[in-house]
């Protein structure tokens, strides 16, 4: 991933629009990043590129958006990777068999976003033999390519990653069914709403009539009618409500949907007594009103959250979904490999099973697994895990346990077990329903018997169409677009998040614990020093250009480096050669290189608590530069610290690192040592955590998994692996620090919106009541006051949601 | 007029009904699924054929 340089020119690339660095501005290069130029340049010649180019421009003046993404992947796709798609095995697992031979395979694409997408994923389509169609939802993101049996998989997944894609495959058997019932529920939801709609409809045009004046035979065959048309509505449309009040009501809880529910019961069983009494009043258009509204708001939020969670979360758990087994000339899908099997893991790449050393060694690090940054060699016989990184040379493995066998797959399921548990909505839920719950039973009961008491008749009567126009309809509509429009905010700015009740619980938080590596720190190995300082850019370059085809974490550091410095062109060395452990040698215009461990050497723990690494780079035998490299504390991460302190959170580190580092990495950032905990395991996070007065922890990486579960609310960063953005209550995206004092922002913007609704509410509920008392209560007046009230309070949440991000903003600009 | 509304109103319910009917028929069908790609698949032939006029 290339950081911004500080010194951008105005440029913009002529691919994705993103700022292009100085230095390559001034080599005359026209795009950000290699992979742009790569993408553009296959767009050029398939004479794509200037339609893409005017859909482009007509993407980003109509839609709002600012999110820069950039397009082609730095490293150039490796070829024949997608040729397992081809296989048989591939070919039961990934697609599906329709009539006349013809195939079918769905791909989460990465990086798809506008419309220009949608064209060239078409396009891609068009343009190969053998492919009847391939079409992309830009939600889901989604493609669906239908081939027939002259086609190839492997051929349409290689051209989408050629033009910055990542294509990944989905499997039938889980994606398939998941998406299906999802494709149910969403489809039962419109019909249910229709269906209410279009009652509510008729039966307000039915009661117009009758409230105009008209009365005799003719007003009851109108009535009449309206009972029957609200049959659907109550048997349909109501259900929902009444579901999850009876849910909530066997378990002991109250939630928001028991007065609605008692509001709908109440007033649907008078209207029917009525009805048949042939006199009295009946309340169908209200009671199908207020159903359609409801209806309506809470689809309209979890489509909402839906798809922020689509857009921000990708496919992969971190471990690779392709492995080389042994003997099998293509990559192998992970359901595939059997205990037993031997798998082939490169330096630099994540290990994906559990398995036992067969041979080679190497350096292992498990960070991601428990936050130790010490790394081990691991030698044949020794075990290694799932999820750990290889770091140094080849290793060959005997597969124990895959997937969910796996120690990180446990850990996963475990997370994801203890997250389900945590409902949507509940808190807040819980709470108004129980007030209003009783506020409601006992006004009626109170008018009952002060209108009884006053000689009224129809004191019941009254008293049950009081519960009906008293419900908390007003604030149960206002609460999805007060959330809707907090989540939606927090989107642009690349921050997701599924639980609205997230936002309210951030607002009450008492502690903030930070993970350490990966959150508090950049989370990887990059260039730091290199001495002597005059000739850097040189030094830089040969060394990248030795390191070119090496996988190591030094070597990468060293190709990044070069990139971002923009060093100049990187040359392929004659006869190199990597030795593990030791270093790499090559020759280059003439003279031999090695690039080795320093002598002096070398894990050393800084003032800042982070280790240090240190390689030197040799002419013909003469040390001719160093290169220091490490993890860098996030510039971020002083500034959110201190202003955390400062707005009187308790602030603290949880790490799976060694006590010292951890201390003292506490005591650059200011922290009190005691609150710096080291040698933690998982389990220990965990632990800690359920001992804090609501804890907001910020982690990342799979040794995180089960604190962000436990925590009281949650953040994760994405450094590590993506698993833990679908744990955590809130998932950031663009893996900024400072994301957490928007959060917080907007969490108490949405608090506040919700408080004031709130009040709103009540002081409607409580004129109802008053206007019971007077006997103002009738058909007439629920129909009025009810869509009158509930407009009110949504333009109140509306007003009170405003501007969510756009003052954080300003006051950024303002302090900067 | 009760002899006119007698045979307004089952007509009425009856479109009602038939507009409800296929509503849920091309929710069935799939047709409200994705609203959003369609929208924008629109403006690519328009783009596709201006730029082809251009190169021509």
């Amino acid at each position: 991933m290339l950081i911004r340089s500080a010194f951008e020119t105005k440029d913009s690339c002529i691919h994705c629009g993103a700022r292009v660095p100085q230095k390559r501005a001034l080599r005359g290069s026209t795009f950000c990043c290699n992979g742009c130029e790569r993408v553009h340049e296959v767009l050029r010649q398939k004479g794509w590129a200037e339609t893409y180019a005017s859909l482009r421009k007509q993407d980003s003046e109509s839609s709002s958006s600012n999110t820069q993404l950039r397009l082609g992947q730095n490293t150039p796709p490796i070829n024949g990777q997608y040729g397992y798609l081809d296989t048989e095995e591939s070919q039961s697992t990934f697609s599906t068999l329709l009539p006349e031979g013809r195939r079918r395979m769905r791909f989460f694409l990465e990086g798809a976003h506008c419309t220009a997408c949608i064209w060239l994923t078409e396009k891609v389509g068009q343009s190969q033999n053998g492919v009847e169609s391939i079409h992309l939802d830009l939600s889901s993101k989604v493609a669906t390519a239908t081939i027939y049996p002259t086609g190839s998989f492997s051929k349409v997944a290689e051209e989408l990653s050629s033009l910055g894609y990542i294509p990944y495959p989905l499997r039938t058997s889980d994606q398939e069914a998941d998406i299906r019932s999802a494709q149910k529920a969403h489809r039962s939801e419109l019909i249910r709403i229709a269906i209410t709609g279009a009652a509510a409809g008729n039966l307000m045009l039915l009661s117009v009539s009758i409230y105009g004046g008209l009365e005799g035979p003719l007003a009851r065959s109108f009535e009449w009618i309206s009972g029957l048309i609200f049959l659907p509505v109550l048997f349909y449309g109501a259900t929902p409500f009444l579901r999850h009040a009876w849910g909530a009501l066997k378990i002991k809880e109250i939630s928001i949907d028991l007065p609605i529910a008692l509001g709908t019961l109440s007033a649907s069983i008078i209207s029917f007594i009525n009805l048949i009494r042939g006199s009295g009043k009946i309340y169908f258009d209200s009671v199908a009103g207020l159903l359609f509204l409801l209806l309506a708001t809470r689809t309209a939020l979890s489509r909402m959250t839906e798809r922020a969670e689509r857009s921000g979360v990708t496919l992969s758990s971190g471990i690779p979904g392709l492995v080389r087994v042994k003997g099998s000339p293509h990559l192998t899908p992970i359901e595939q490999v059997q205990t037993g099997d031997l798998i082939e893991v490169l330096p630099g790449e994540i290990i994906p099973v559990d398995g036992t050393i067969e041979s080679g060694s190497s350096e292992v690090s498990v960070a991601w697994l428990t936050g130790e940054t010490q790394r081990f060699p691991q030698i044949v016989g020794s075990k290694v895990l799932a999820g750990s990184l290889n770091e140094t040379s080849t290793l060959t493995l005997r597969s124990l346990a895959s997937g969910s066998q796996t120690q990180l797959g446990k850990m996963m399921c475990e997370a994801s077990e203890r997250n389900s548990a945590k409902t949507e909505f509940g808190q807040l839920n819980q709470r108004i329903g129980k007030i209003f719950t009783i506020l409601i039973t006992a006004s009626a009961i109170g008018v009952t018997l002060l209108l009884s008491k006053l000689g009224s008749e129809n004191a019941l009567d009254t008293a049950i169409a009081l519960v009906l126009v008293a419900c908390p309809c007003t604030f149960a509509l206002a609460t999805p677009l007060i959330f809707s429009r907090s989540i939606a905010a927090l989107a642009t700015l690349q921050i997701f998040t599924k639980r609205p009740d997230a936002l309210e619980r951030i607002s009450r938080i008492k502690s903030v614990w930070f993970d350490k590596t990966g959150t508090l720190t950049q989370g990887r190995l990059r260039l730091l020093e290199v001495h002597p300082h005059e000739r850097q850019d040189e030094a830089v370059r040969i060394a990248a250009s030795l390191e070119k085809n090496s996988l190591h974490p030094i070597a990468r550091a060293f190709i990044e480096a070069a990139d971002e410095w923009d060093v100049g062109q990187l040359q392929t060395p004659s006869h190199s050669k990597e030795v593990t452990g030791i270093g790499i040698e090559g020759t280059l215009n003439g003279h031999h290189y090695q690039i080795r461990r320093s002598s002096t050497h070398s894990l050393e723990l800084k003032e800042d608590g982070l280790i240090r690494s240190e390689v030197e780079l040799l002419r013909d035998g003469i040390h001719l530069a160093s290169f220091v490299f490490g993890d860098e504390v996030r510039s971020a991460a002083i500034e959110t610290i201190q202003t955390l302190q400062r707005s009187g959170f308790t602030v603290g580190i949880l790490s799976g690192d060694s006590q010292s580092a951890v201390s003292t990495l506490a005591k650059k950032l200011g922290l009190n040592p005691e609150m710096a905990k080291g040698n933690l395991s998982p389990q220990d996070k965990k632990t800690w955590l359920q001992t804090q007065l609501r804890p907001l922890f910020v982690g990342d990486g799979g040794n995180d998994l089960l604190a962000l579960s436990s925590s009281y609310v949650s953040i994760a960063l994405r450094t590590g692996i993506e698993a833990s953005l679908k744990i955590a209550d809130f998932a950031v995206i663009s893996n900024s620090l400072d994301s957490l004092e928007t959060i917080l922002f907007v969490g108490q913007k949405t608090l506040r919106a919700l408080r004031f609704t709130l009040l709103v509410s009540l002081l409607y509920n409580i004129s109802a009541i008053i206007a019971a008392i007077q006997g103002w209560i009738n058909p007439l007046f629920a129909a009025v006051l009810m869509p009158t009230a509930s407009t009110l309070t949504l333009a109140v949440g509306l007003l009170t949601t405003r501007n969510l991000i756009l003052k954080k903003a300003i006051r950024k600009e303002l302090s900067a | 007029m009760n002899s006119a509304l007698a045979i307004m109103i089952p007509i009425t319910l009856a479109i009602a009904g038939g507009f409800i009917a296929a509503f849920i028929w091309s929710t069935q069908q799939g047709q409200n699924d994705d609203l959003d790609s369609p929208s924008r698949k629109i403006l690519l032939d328009e783009v596709e054929t201006q730029n082809q006029e251009k190169t021509k």
